[in-house]
């Protein structure tokens, strides 16, 4: 069995899978970093998920283009975004209880579309559909080299996409007046209404950027992956990009370490699925939530979280 | 000749049923420095945050530089170059210094920053107006000193040429303030002007050139420094004449109930707040602590009822050590303790009336048997407190939230009074109650101690306290600067006592040894 | 006392009383409101879609009989989260909590399979809440001691206690009937050894709570009306087999939390650190033990409903038993107004969309999905509704004077100098 281990291990497949799993988790969380970072609470990252990877098989199915599909699925996990804002920004609701309802809501609802759209009038409700998908990019010249050349320069342009976006929003968040908006809004808010920043649009604008992201990584899986639409097709991936957030400590780096951490566990758990090895691949499941709550526990600081998170913003009485 | 930099005219400024501000006229002239002076609830704060656009005033104009200017946000007074430095900092921790200075000023080339350069300007500004500061530095790691250089660099940065401070010295150490005073003065010599908020008579003496002192929410006066001494102040600050409302009838105080030795305790920030305090009280006896706010009133309170930890002495209730025992096993010992802020801490503001007056018998028999409450004796008992402390209310059910303030101080006194305490800690009790509140709250007071408790009254209401105490305790920066039996004070001798400048030689006891005794 | 004040209070006491019971209900009628905008894009009459929908959950014994045993789950997980959050603990690890309560039902009932039935019962209830209280105590120490937030910490966990449920589900339980090498993990583990699915053995039918059906075929009832003839037919259906005891427990649940909150000590500690932690420390309450307690408390309830699904309806645990009842009881805590009466009105509404989706879509073709969508629209709606709401009353003015507005302190009054 240990030998068994050691060739998934030892093999080039895995660890290209673990780009491809990680992808769309990255895609996700670094868009939901940028709002969490303005102090909101992102869990409704699964609901721009459902709502983009919907979106990017209407796009796509209709328009015959993937790259469409793209569009419609930036503007499906906007929508979502969109929605949040003024659930949270402006009404000052509970952001945990509106990212549940979201997150209802949008598994019925990217269900619903989808049968919508594609079943035609007397049919029976369609419930699968091939679309144009994307295909892979393989850069040339890198893609050659040995071992390292498959595993990191033949995927996805979305794969590429959201490794560059861990640069571009560290930059942004770091040396960008964007940024230190940002990081101001959510440490102290009311410091920044002070200087004139308007707290409620950096935080809307920030949410509408993580429900594109977002709505990417759906689109991510579904016209990138299985060209197709499934019943809860994020399973899960939602929760997981903010699991990661959280085990980054808010941090653009952590998070990508967060992300690769469980694109390897389910990497690793499908594989020692598919052979039937004896290990229980739950432990590999399970194994990144329980270093983020190790984190938590023990590597709690100063500014673990943002000082604002999930808090609403009301200006004082004038 | 210096020019006026800010005129207001007449401002007002309410809030639902408060007045914080009325007929204000402020004059401010450019290079100087003018206090604003007043007691807690005076309206400095308010006025000042008029001025910085954070409130907009009902009433009055502002002239800046000679002409009319409309402030609606913190923006505008920003861009006409009035800067502020608040009592709770506007920075933001985890960032640095720089990062804080410039945050929400577009940079040259937006939206990139150029750090390097921002640096390289608040260095240059910091050696130019003497304020030592690491660019580099995060502000939780900076000390609180160094922080309020940061506010005042971030003005500067912004061209400020009036700086406001809200009560600067709150949170500095004496080191720290001499410091400040010095920067504040050089500052005045580049041109800048300064309005320095404060409620500290020596230090306003020390640093301004004018000072406006507010009463209510109105302007009792403005005068120069070298007309007016701190006894002055301390008077104007406080009220004039004072005149005996209650007879009090005589009583003669029994044993000694509370006994304190030398307690000394830290504030929020860890600094010195109770220095070496001791005194005792007696059944039937109401001590009386005077002096201006923050000197320490507070967390005296705050440790006797178990709420802050005293870091040396002993505090004896009943000759029982009770010294940071939980605010559970004090009330145990039949003390009640009736808080400042009745909104965030006195009450549970969205429970009833009803859960609020049972909210310190609620585990006791016949309020509870086997951990269920039951309900008849609750009823009784609260119906009984409603009636008995004149609480307006329409049902017992109702959230306290919806009462007058008056009506909520009166069902903290419920709560407090009925359990028929043998220690009462009343901490400025009839704070922001109207005149028959307040009267009301006296004379509770007066009937508790006539039946045989002893009470701690901590008040900044000097007409209060005259008609109450039977000793009145002053406390400045800390200490007890004097016990004296009522008979023996008037207005004069404690506002020296207030403003720190005489002390008692025999603290503690009746009998005054002090230069003179000045009677009423 | 002054007229004015009194009808200021009366009118705030009717509105604040009121809009519990207001909020909730636009809510739900512009939820249907908006869906049924959705149903007619679909190409569907709403009307018809609507009336499906209720007669699929009401309209017979046998859709009565789903919408309770939808509802009864929700009924506990609601009251979790109620409990909790009352008390200031977001419990939003229900989920998790409600797997390990079902987890020990069955496990206690395939390991002592030869107990009585009530033994298996009570013993079963007893370890369902016992697990889901442990669950929740991680989380409310960290909170109570290193001020951890807790929503982070019980979701984490519910993620962990998840993967354990997988893990065991596809583990052998010790049979005795195989003769095989058992280790340790045999105990712990839950598979059915006779089976290649993951999935439990049913637990044994003695302690299936009584349903019904076996309480009108008892000698009492069939003596009354043994030969009416709608009694034949009811005692015939075969959904009242499904109507058990459970959604009663529910009933005794909702009942039993209510008096515990708001008629106990403990409730009473618990929702004054709710409301405001730092004034209760100054009323003397120890705020940990609280905070801890509450979280046991809230744990333990979310573990019965899991004991409920087992022992009252689906006897076994499969994979994805119970998808979702977890998160869920947070909607239905909150359009509840956190009030256990409230939850069991909510969990019959969450529980009826369930109930009836299916008729729904057979009669007027609208998928279920859109049964998602109405419970998200009267979330949405009413968490919208509470905070404005809230909003508006306190911003109200309240009537407090300032302190000496009745002396007018004239310029004249300058004092000058003695």
């Amino acid at each position: 069995m240990l030998e068994q281990l050691w060739e998934i291990l030892l093999s080039v497949d895995f660890y290209v899978a673990i780009i491809r799993m990680t992808g769309p988790l990255l895609l996700a969380a670094m868009g939901g970093l940028i709002a969490e970072r303005t102090g909101v609470i992102t869990f409704s990252m699964e609901a721009m998920m459902l709502l983009g990877a919907v979106g990017g098989v209407i796009g796509s199915g209709v328009f015959g283009n993937a790259w469409i599909g793209l569009l419609t699925a930036v503007m499906g996990g906007m929508m979502v975004g969109l929605v949040f804002a003024l659930m949270a920004v402006t009404f000052g609701a509970n952001q945990i209880v509106t990212s549940v309802a979201l997150n209802i809501g949008a598994l019925g609802l990217s269900s619903l579309l989808f049968a919508m759209v594609f079943t035609a009038r007397g049919e029976a409700v369609r419930t699968t559909i091939t679309v144009p998908s994307l295909s892979e990019w393989r850069i040339p010249l890198l893609a050659d080299i040995p071992i390292i050349g498959p595993i990191f320069f033949h995927h996805l342009p979305l794969v590429y996409f959201a490794f560059l976006m861990v640069f571009v929003v560290w930059y942004v968040l770091f040396r960008t007046t964007w940024g230190l908006k940002i990081r101001a809004v959510g440490e102290h808010p009311q410091a920044a209404d002070t200087l004139g920043i308007r707290v409620a649009r950096v935080r809307y604008l920030a949410l509408l950027f993580t429900g594109a992201m977002a709505g990417l990584a759906g689109a991510f899986l579904s016209i990138g992956v299985l060209n197709t639409f499934q019943e809860n097709m994020a399973s899960g991936r939602g929760f997981i990009a903010y699991t990661a957030i959280v085990f980054g400590k808010w941090q653009p780096l952590g998070v990508l370490l967060g992300t690769l951490l469980f694109g390897a566990a389910d990497a690793l758990q499908l594989r020692i699925q598919a052979r039937g090895l004896p290990i229980p691949y739950q432990l590999m499941v399970a194994f990144p939530y329980l270093v983020t709550l190790l984190v938590l526990v023990f590597f709690v600081g100063k500014a673990t979280w943002p000082a604002s998170y999930g808090s609403p913003f009301a200006r004082e009485n004038k | 000749m210096s020019s006026i930099l800010l005129r207001l005219e007449k401002i007002r400024k309410t809030f639902p049923g408060v007045i914080a501000n009325d007929d204000v006229n402020l004059e401010i002239r450019t290079g100087e420095i003018h206090a604003l002076l007043g007691e807690n609830g005076a309206g400095k704060t308010s006025l000042m945050n008029c001025v910085y656009g954070i409130y907009r005033p009902d009433y009055g104009k502002i002239y800046w530089k000679g002409k009319e200017v409309h402030i609606h946000q913190s923006r505008d007074a920003i861009g006409l170059g009035i800067g502020m430095v608040h009592q709770h900092f506007m920075l933001v921790p985890p960032l640095t210094v720089t990062e804080n200075v410039i945050l929400g000023l577009p940079s040259a080339r937006e939206p990139f920053l150029n750090l390097a350069e921002a640096e390289a300007k608040i260095r240059a500004s910091a050696k130019r107006f003497h304020l030592d500061v690491d660019p580099k530095a995060k502000i939780w790691d900076l000390p609180v000193g160094v922080q309020q250089r940061v506010e005042i660099l971030k003005a500067l940065y912004r061209q400020a040429e009036l700086l406001i401070l809200d009560e600067p010295t709150a949170v500095l150490t004496p080191g720290e303030v001499a410091e400040l005073f010095k920067v504040l003065k050089s500052l005045t010599e580049f041109g800048l002007s300064i309005i320095f908020i404060s409620h500290k008579l020596d230090e306003v003496m020390a640093l301004s050139d004018r000072i406006t002192i507010l009463r209510n929410g109105r302007v009792v006066d403005t005068v120069t420094k070298e007309n007016t001494s701190p006894n002055e102040l301390a008077r104007k600050m406080v009220g004039r004449e004072v005149f005996l409302k209650f007879q009090k009838p005589e009583q003669q105080p029994g044993d000694v109930i509370l006994s304190v030795e030398n307690i000394s305790a830290l504030d929020n920030r860890r600094l010195p707040a109770v220095k070496n305090i001791s005194f005792s009280i007696r059944r039937g006896e109401i001590l009386a602590v005077a002096g201006v706010d923050g000197n320490g009133q507070t967390e005296l309170a705050e440790v006797l009822a178990g709420m802050r930890p005293s870091i040396n002495g002993k505090l004896r209730i009943h000759g029982v050590d009770a010294t940071n025992q939980s605010p559970h096993k004090i009330l145990k010992m039949n003390v009640s303790y009736i808080p400042p802020d009745r909104q965030h801490v006195g009450l549970l503001m969205d429970f009833s009336v009803r859960e609020n007056i049972i909210g310190k018998s609620f585990w006791e028999k016949p309020y509870t048997r086997g951990g269920v409450l039951q309900k008849r004796p609750i009823q009784q008992y609260v119906d009984h407190c409603i009636s008995k402390y004149d609480i307006r209310t329409t049902s017992p059910n109702l959230k306290a939230r919806l009462l007058s303030g008056g009506n909520q101080q009166k069902v903290v006194l419920a709560r407090e009074l009925s359990r028929k305490p043998d220690l009462i800690i009343a901490s400025q009790a009839t704070r922001g109650l109207d005149i028959s509140a307040t009267e009301y709250v006296n004379q509770q007071m007066l009937a508790a101690r006539q039946d045989g408790a002893a009470i701690l009254l901590i008040s900044s209401d000097l007409e209060e306290i005259f008609s109450l105490a039977d000793r009145i305790a002053v406390m400045y920066k800390g200490e007890i600067m004097g016990i004296l039996p009522v008979q023996n004070a008037d207005l004069h001798l404690l506002g020296e006592m207030m403003a720190g400048v005489r002390r008692l030689k025999s603290i503690g006891e009746p009998e005054i040894i002090g230069e003179d005794t000045g009677k009423v | 006392m002054k007229t004015a004040e009194s009808l200021q209070q009366t009118w705030r006491l009717f509105l604040s009383r009121s809009s519990n019971l207001l909020i909730p209900i636009l809510a739900i009628l512009g939820a249907f409101l908006i869906s049924g905008l959705l149903i007619i894009a679909w190409g569907s009459n709403p009307l018809e879609a609507y009336t499906a929908l209720w007669s699929g959950a009401f309209g017979s014994l046998a859709s009565i009989a789903t919408t309770l045993t939808r509802l009864t789950p929700l009924i506990f997980t609601g009251l979790a989260v109620t409990y909790g959050y009352r008390s200031g603990f977001f419990n939003i690890g229900a989920e998790g909590q409600l797997y390990l309560g079902a987890y020990s039902v069955v496990w206690i009932g395939v390991t002592f399979s030869d107990w009585p039935g009530w033994l298996i019962i009570l013993m079963g209830i007893l370890a369902a809440g016992l697990s889901g209280a442990f669950a929740a105590l991680l989380p409310g120490l960290l909170k109570a001691g290193r001020g951890i937030n807790e929503v982070l910490t019980t979701l984490l966990i519910n993620y962990l206690i998840i993967q354990f449920f997988e893990w065991g589900l596809r583990v052998d339980h010790v049979s005795k009937e195989l003769d095989q090498k058992w280790t340790i993990i045999n105990w712990i583990g839950l598979k059915d050894a006779a089976q290649p699915y993951p999935k439990s053995a049913l637990i044994p039918e003695s302690s299936w709570l009584p349903s019904l059906s076996s309480v009108l075929n008892s000698e009492f009832f069939t003596t009354l009306f043994g030969d009416a003839g709608w009694f034949q037919n009811l005692v015939s259906s075969p959904a009242l087999t499904r109507i058990t005891l459970a959604p009663v427990l529910g009933l005794v649940a909702i009942l039993v939390v209510y008096f515990i909150l708001f008629r106990t000590t403990v409730g009473f500690r618990a929702r004054a650190v709710g409301v405001n932690p730092e004034a209760a420390r100054y009323m003397g309450i120890d705020i940990n033990r609280t905070i801890v307690s509450s979280a046991l408390i809230s744990g333990a309830l979310a573990g019965l409903a899991g004991a409920m699904e087992i022992l009252g309806s689906q006897h076994r645990i499969i994979p994805n038993f119970l998808l979702n009842a977890g998160f869920e009881g947070i909607p239905v805590a909150m359009i509840g107004q956190l009030n256990p009466l409230g939850v069991g009105v909510s969990a019959l509404f969450f529980g009826a969309l369930r109930a009836g989706a299916n008729r729904m879509q057979i009669i007027s073709g609208v998928p279920t999905h859109l049964v998602f969508v109405i419970q998200a629209l009267a979330i949405l709606f009413a968490v919208a509704g509470t905070t404005i709401h809230l909003t508006k009353k306190k911003l109200r003015p309240r009537i407090e004077n300032h302190r000496h507005e009745n002396t007018q302190v004239s310029p004249e009054d300058k004092v000058t100098d003695a």
